[in-house]
């Protein structure tokens, strides 16, 4: 999944990509390009596949056919990804998931302490997992990106589980991530508050 | 060379005629095989008409391992190739090798019992053969547990490949303990080297029992792809239909 | 190696907080030893001759009571997802978990064989019989991730990792059992030792491969 130095200004490059989930076709002939600074919104009905879409651009599964190109990250890491599991375990911490998170991924901890803040955490940063809400770890995990930046972020359903104030938050960061020359690829029934550049729709690929 | 014979409709072609000429080889071969060691093969010296029974236990023993080494090049194959026949190969061997492993051990204890006098002691091939039977219902049990045909096959030819490497090591290490506490005066199952007049109807056997394993292989993977065809197309139709 | 330090550190804290698994293997081990002799009696010959057996038998039992939550817990919270794409070599990853667990729950079961033996009457007991427990159970909880990687995404996959790894199992329990058998009655090192060992450098360079495809499984 290395990147074609000529192509930098892609973020994600998929072609031809066919996925199936047990015997049955999920979506087929895929083509898609996402350029650096850019906010794509993948659509499609139920069943479509978003969720495997995003889990094969991440490297989690073998597409049936295709392939799936990548901007180069920092010291060969995946792109960030926000999936419908948290990734807390019962007994950790906001704190001490952050600092794990920072060792991880060979970031400074000096980012997290204003993580933490950024998702409005701090009063929360010592409190173990089996004790927030389902928001709550949402806004940790988007404090990860935070604490290690990266350039292709992939979001399931990001907004769920988060109040107007977390959903707010979402869109700044979002933003300021795009901003930054950064690309976005999230999966959306909702529309957000922000405006996506371009939308792909799975539900055209359907067989 | 191997994607000629990879492709389903090619093996589905080939095993039409093939399955039947197995099938009747291996019958007519195994029936005859039986007449010849019971009938007409001389009694052994030592142990009389019970060494009879070698002539079951010997190529079940040995046709239970090539069914494991089957499952292990399949489980290979589809790790290293992707290739879904080797999956139905591998799936395929596997109740006929833990057939042929129980029948070993079931053949074993009852020649076990006129020569030493019980049904087990603990001799070094019997104890690699119980381990290898416990590997195979490993493995089927395993399969059985996923829901996806395709975890399923993933999960099943890792634990077949590693149950491969220690196969081995355990043989090794029986055979190592066996000869630390095996009681003296201990009688070894099949002699070290067999007279002509037994060695020809064994092979005969053996021959007879590979057939027979080829044709409940090609039966069983005929069955598999046949299942795996239905429920690709009954996906599509529910799909459609929706 | 910032990040697998970080992985393994997690592993240590994480054990750490669930509590019951430091011990409980330990405990279940004690236990089955100390059931033995009121099963077959005091008789302290027939409980020497039982002892090394025993005691590896009670290590392989032992290590399936927490063995299928090495990847478990990281699998259902999407943990895993994460520590693939931290771009660390997921072969050192699986290894790290497992010797984490080990630490926690293997290396208390070996500390605890000298008090095993000497309940089991042992005529010698010194600190050199922690040896082959020790290197036996890397073993056993190497084979015994693999086991667990294979049926981390399936419910109640207890009494499947058991039928999945016991086979696997039984060159450290004959090994194990006769080096152990070798130092209890006053002897020097034997073979079995370095089969063990040999057992052992098999299972580190096979098991690292077999767990990370394991966790492949979608």
């Amino acid at each position: 999944m290395s990147e074609d130095p000529l192509n930098s200004e892609f973020a994600l490059q998929i072609s031809n990509l066919t996925a199936v989930r047990g015997y049955s076709l999920l979506f087929s002939g895929l083509d898609f390009i996402l350029s650096s600074g850019c906010f794509a919104a993948l659509k499609g009905p139920n069943g479509t596949g978003k969720t495997t879409l995003l889990r094969i651009i991440a490297g989690f599964i073998e597409p049936e056919t295709g392939n799936v190109s990548r901007a180069e990250e920092f010291r060969d890491q995946g792109p960030f990804f926000l999936g419908h599991e948290h990734g807390l375990r019962a007994s950790e911490t906001p704190l001490s998931h952050l600092k794990d998170w920072a060792d991880m991924h060979f970031a400074p901890r000096d980012r997290i302490s204003a993580a933490i803040e950024r998702v409005g955490l701090t009063i929360r940063q010592n409190v173990p997992a089996y004790s927030l809400s389902a928001g709550q770890k949402k806004r940790v995990a988007l404090a990860r990106a935070l604490v290690a930046p990266r350039k292709l972020w992939l979001l399931d359903e990001p907004a769920s589980a988060l109040d107007v104030h977390g959903q707010a938050l979402l869109c700044d960061l979002m933003r300021e991530h795009l901003g930054s020359g950064g690309s976005i690829l999230a999966a959306l029934h909702d529309p957000l508050e922000l405006q996506p550049d371009t939308i792909l729709d799975l539900g055209e690929y359907a067989k | 060379m191997f994607s000629t014979f990879a492709n389903p409709h090619r093996f589905m072609a080939l095993s039409k005629w093939l399955l039947p000429v197995f099938a009747g080889l291996g019958i007519v071969m195994l029936a005859s095989g039986w007449v010849w060691a019971i009938f007409f093969v001389p009694e052994e010296q030592y142990q009389g008409a019970t060494a009879r029974i070698m002539y079951i236990h010997v190529p079940a023993a040995m046709v239970s391992m090539a069914a494991y080494a089957t499952m292990a090049v399949g489980s290979l194959l589809y790790l290293t190739l992707k290739h879904t026949l080797a999956d139905v190969a591998a799936k395929s061997a596997a109740p006929t090798a833990a057939a042929l492993s129980f029948i070993c051990l079931i053949t074993g204890a009852l020649w076990g019992r006129p020569t030493w006098g019980t049904y087990w002691v603990w001799d070094a091939r019997l104890t690699s053969m119980l381990f290898q039977l416990f590997l195979i219902l490993g493995y089927m049990a395993l399969r059985s547990a996923f829901q996806r045909e395709q975890d399923a096959a993933r999960a099943g030819a890792i634990l077949c490949l590693v149950g491969a490497v220690n196969l081995p090591i355990i043989k090794f290490s029986v055979d190592w303990w066996n000869t630390l506490h095996q009681p003296a005066g201990f009688i070894t199952m099949s002699g070290s080297s067999l007279a002509g007049e037994f060695f020809w109807p064994l092979l005969y056997n053996l021959f007879a029992v590979m057939f027979v394993f080829g044709a409940l292989l090609m039966a069983a993977m005929r069955a598999d792809i046949q299942n795996r065809q239905y429920e690709a197309k009954l996906a599509r139709l529910n799909r459609s239909g929706s | 190696m910032r990040g697998v330090l970080a992985i393994f550190r997690r592993e240590l804290v994480l054990a750490w907080a669930g509590g019951s698994g430091l011990f409980l293997p330990a405990a279940f081990f004690a236990g089955t030893i100390f059931l033995a002799p009121l099963g077959v009696g005091t008789e302290p010959r027939l409980l020497s001759a039982l002892g090394p057996g025993l005691i590896f038998v009670a290590l392989c039992l032992a290590s399936l009571t927490t063995l299928e939550r090495i990847f478990q817990a990281d699998l259902e919270t999407g943990a895993l997802d994460h520590q693939r794409l931290a771009g660390l070599s997921m072969e050192l990853v699986t290894l790290v978990k497992v010797a984490a667990h080990w630490l926690v729950s293997g290396l208390p079961i070996a500390l605890l064989t000298p008090i095993a033996a000497v309940m089991m009457r042992a005529e010698t007991v010194s600190a050199a019989t922690i040896l082959p427990v020790l290197l036996g159970s890397i073993t056993i909880f190497l084979w015994g991730g693999v086991g667990a990687s294979l049926t981390a995404g399936l419910r109640r996959s207890g009494p499947l990792v058991a039928l999945l790894v016991l086979p696997l199992f039984v060159p450290v329990v004959i090994f194990g059992a006769e080096e152990l058998n070798h130092l209890l009655t006053g002897e020097t090192f034997g073979a079995g030792l370095s089969l063990l060992a040999a057992n052992s450098l098999a299972a580190l360079a096979i098991s690292p491969f077999a767990m990370s495809l394991a966790l492949k499984l979608e």
